[in-house]
């Protein structure tokens, strides 16, 4: 392994590393603040589903929890993603590129980045139903849709998912070569 | 395993010992250490002409093969 190679390769890591602590602190400042807004102000609630409620004040305290539920669920599974990144980035900047272990934890990410996918398509629905139970009879609505960035997020999941399993050939590989002098 | 090592022998015949052959061909003295036991999965060629200058020696002289016993 070219030893430059390498340590362009760790000092990448390091770097991402730190970013991923800075994006996880932000997204749960986010998510806090996000949802203590929503409880004390449910027009903040609508700002992405502008069409779906005819009157934000008539929002109900159980459907701003439930919407605010989803939306961290959404976090959660976010949070998780970068987590799992960091630790990878973490293994990486020793120098432990191909460590069986990196390779899970680039799996795992990739699990969560599908699983965040498949569920932003059925968050946007339930969120939408929620929103719109304030609305009159006759005017609640039910959106059943897929956007072209969660078919990308799916995409990208199984790219990650594959890159992780090459992971694990070349740490298999590296082993083999371990035993050689 | 059906081959042998016998680097112990000729670092005898040679006078040397394995951190002085380890300097010489540029491996760590514990990979010497795994090479004579035998504990390896293969040697390099690169390794083994290294090996084979330093102790002026053929790779024969080295390596021996011996069937397993059935």
């Amino acid at each position: 392994m070219s030893k430059a190679n390498l340590e362009r390769l760790q000092r990448l890591s390091r770097v991402l590393y730190g970013f991923s602590i800075a994006l996880i602190v932000i997204l749960i400042g986010a998510g806090f603040y996000v949802g203590w807004l929503a409880l004390n102000d449910p027009a903040a609630l609508t700002g992405n589903f502008p069409d779906a409620v005819r009157d934000p004040a008539l929002i109900s305290m159980p459907a701003r929890i439930g919407t605010i539920a989803l939306g961290w669920v959404t976090l959660g599974l976010t949070i998780h993603a970068v987590a799992s990144l960091m630790r990878m980035f973490a293994l990486f900047a020793k120098g432990q590129v191909f460590d069986p272990a990196a390779a899970r934890w680039m799996r795992r990410a990739g699990l969560s980045l599908f699983a965040l996918a498949i569920y932003s398509m059925v968050a946007r629905t339930a969120t939408i139903l929620l929103l719109s139970l304030a609305n009159p009879p006759g005017q609640r609505q039910l959106a059943i849709g897929i956007e072209s960035t969660q078919l990308l997020s799916v995409f990208v999941a199984g790219v990650f998912m594959l890159v992780a399993h090459a992971l694990v050939l070349g740490s298999e590989i590296e082993q083999e070569n371990r035993g050689f002098v | 395993m059906a081959i042998i090592v016998n680097l112990d022998v000729m670092l005898a015949k040679r006078k040397m010992r394995s951190k002085e052959l380890a300097e010489a061909i540029g491996i760590t003295e514990q990979n010497v250490s795994l090479l004579k036991s035998g504990k390896v999965r293969g040697v390099r060629f690169e390794t083994l002409e290294k090996i084979c200058m330093a102790l002026d020696c053929q790779p024969g002289d080295l390596l021996e093969f011996v069937p397993d016993a059935e």
